[in-house]
């Protein structure tokens, strides 16, 4: 009983330390300009909900910011799903030479910092003429560019029986049937967990944009966050309450996807 | 339907030999068991003739075709698995379409099919739920409709029946053997049971460490054994394997002492069928000592009674219940014509 107490005392003062920041983030985000960091009872005591319509102005041009990075992440997520599990199921399934070695390679791909990777990368992308397009975010994720995801999809498919695939193939299907028909319906548990991942990845991707992006149209949310940060005339309480409405769907997506969020981070450990 | 012919099929995972040169044939529409222990090579002969495994060498022919280049699906053959492989996220009657829309059948036809196979096995009310909702029955009855519905030349049943409780083990066992008079595809079926060989099929194959022990009826295999091995797997209970040395015309083994197959000194194993031991009083043919029971076993039926015989021990399988006891000495006596003779180094029957 006492170490069950313990355990949600402890738990209960982690919940409020990693709660305060986002407290923070609100109670400021409400507060009359100016006044936020000074004062943190005002925005509870004064709210001004119009912060958040004036935030978004000062971005300028949300809807496209919105929708740019929707496009974005929608797109990472297909090209993830469908590239990442393709891989997988050819290193779980398809016998051919070679193909440990191959998958040895994958994996060591990922000792790689993306930051060690950035400027060859860069340099392929612009020999491509892609820079300041969609491209080098998108690209690399259709061409399975997530080692771990790969990882993870081959494990699943080893763990589904072989005679699956034996009676299909005997039923008439190829590999590609296969995958499509068996593997990937069942492969659903993963798919959303890599999805998940792929969209809190991409949403909050600063570090590619910023590499990439150059022209106001091409902007992506955090990137417009993080130009309130430069211009000096631009208030704290602004830059938060935009903060809080790029922050939103995540919340919403997490809680939604609650429960395969969890079993994805249980997987992610375990198989590590 | 089709004949199916396997000759000199050799198969190996690395250095070891799973197959080692085996030929068989099977005529169109014969049923044929595939039967012994596990990791004799029969389930790995099973997939050399769906095409899941290919062969170091030899050939393989289903009616007049060689098939051993051909993918699994160019076969025309269909297979049920001991788990049952149906596909978890289909429902029944997804599963048992699968095989129909992957060869492009029309919708109509596809839907009349599913509806008589369906019928036929008894899963009319199950079509919409899926295998996680079924019992082990149930499954097995679905795997089956799905061999089914495609019509193939030639059925694989890899241990279709281990999977389920002795009861159902037996509906099914029957349930199969009525579809074959039905259908009278030419079927190739592997078990490690040798009770479910003998009353399945129509031949069986013994199979030990890649090799065929013997290939007969039934019923002849039962009682001409061709060798040791299978004198030992088929039968339950198992028989009677006495090692001991031929010299002089008698063969001797603890107390018993009879006249040998042969005069020339020789390692045999002597074969007898627990059956064939009887507590009756003796007749002029028969062998007959006495000896000390050691264990009983009262089966209802039957009663299992072994017997100390030297260093050996001697079982027998006596009608009802035969009211011995452990400590007892009972004189036994077994027909001269029920021994079976074994060479010991070779393991091949001697007559």
């Amino acid at each position: 009983m006492s170490a069950r107490l313990f355990n949600r005392i402890a738990l209960a003062i982690a919940a409020v330390l990693f709660a305060l920041p986002f407290a923070f983030l609100l109670v400021v985000s409400l507060a009359p300009e100016g006044r936020g960091l000074a004062d943190l009872s005002a925005g509870l005591v004064e709210p001004h909900p119009e912060n958040y319509r004036l935030a978004l102005e000062k971005m300028g041009g949300f809807g496209r910011l919105f929708a740019n990075t929707l496009f974005v992440t929608v797109a990472s997520i297909v090209g993830q799903c469908l590239t990442c599990s393709l891989a997988g199921y050819a290193f779980a399934r398809i016998p051919f030479r070679g193909r440990d070695a191959l998958f040895a390679c994958v994996l060591a791909t990922m000792m790689l910092p993306e930051q060690v990777t950035a400027i060859p990368r860069f340099l392929l992308f612009r020999e491509a003429g892609l820079v300041d397009t969609f491209g080098p975010l998108i690209l690399p994720t259709v061409l399975g560019g997530a080692p771990f995801f790969v990882f993870l999809f081959r494990q699943y498919f080893l763990s589904l029986p072989i005679e699956l695939d034996e009676a299909a193939r005997l039923d008439g299907a190829g590999h590609l049937r296969i995958y499509w028909s068996i593997a990937l319906p069942l492969a659903r548990p993963m798919l959303a967990t890599v999805a998940i991942f792929t969209f809190l990845g991409a949403w909050n991707d600063f570090w590619t944009p910023l590499i990439y992006l150059f022209s106001d149209e091409n902007r992506t949310l955090t990137l417009a966050l993080a130009g309130f940060q430069r211009s000096f005339n631009v208030a704290v309480e602004f830059m938060l309450a935009a903060s809080a409405v790029v922050l939103a769907p995540c919340v919403l997506v997490y809680f939604v996807a609650q429960k395969v969020f969890l079993r994805g981070v249980r997987v992610a450990a375990s198989k590590h | 339907m089709a004949a199916l012919e396997l000759c000199n099929v050799t198969v190996s995972f690395g250095e070891h030999a799973v197959l080692r040169d085996v030929s068989l044939s099977v005529a169109d529409g014969e049923f044929v068991v595939l039967v012994g222990p596990s990791g004799c090579g029969k389930s790995t002969l099973l997939r050399v003739v769906a095409g899941l495994v290919r062969p170091a060498s030899g050939e393989v022919r289903i009616g007049d075709r060689r098939v051993d280049a051909l993918e699994p699906a160019e076969r025309d053959l269909a297979m049920v698995f001991q788990n049952y492989a149906l596909y978890p996220h289909k429902t029944v009657a997804q599963n048992l379409a699968f095989p129909l829309e992957l060869r492009r059948v029309p919708r109509a036809e596809l839907e009349r099919r599913v509806r008589e196979t369906a019928e036929s096995l008894g899963l009319a009310d199950l079509l919409e739920r899926k295998p996680g909702a079924l019992s082990g029955g149930q499954m097995q009855r679905v795997a089956l409709g799905r061999a089914l519905i495609r019509d193939p030349k030639l059925f694989l049943f890899d241990e279709p029946l281990s999977n389920l409780d002795a009861k159902l083990r037996h509906e099914m066992r029957a349930e199969i053997a009525r579809l074959h008079q039905r259908t009278r595809v030419t079927s190739l079926y592997v078990t490690h049971d040798q009770s479910e060989a003998l009353t399945l099929g129509g031949r069986i194959a013994v199979l030990d460490r890649g090799r065929f022990e013997q290939i007969g009826a039934p019923l002849d295999v039962f009682a001409r054994p061709a060798t040791r091995f299978v004198a030992g797997f088929i039968g339950s209970p198992a028989m009677n394997l006495l090692p001991g040395v031929a010299r002089g015309g008698r063969f001797e083994v603890g107390e018993l002492s009879l006249a040998a197959p042969t005069d020339a000194t020789r390692e045999l194993v002597l074969g007898v069928r627990p059956h064939e031991v009887a507590l009756d009083a003796a007749r002029a043919r028969d062998v007959s000592l006495e000896l000390e029971v050691t264990f009983v076993e009262a089966l209802g039926t039957q009663t299992l009674v072994s017997f100390r015989l030297g260093e050996h021990e001697l079982r027998a399988s006596l009608d009802g219940d035969a009211r011995v006891r452990v400590g007892e000495r009972k004189r036994i006596s077994i027909s001269r014509s029920s021994l079976h003779w074994f060479d010991q180094g070779t393991g091949l029957r001697l007559d």
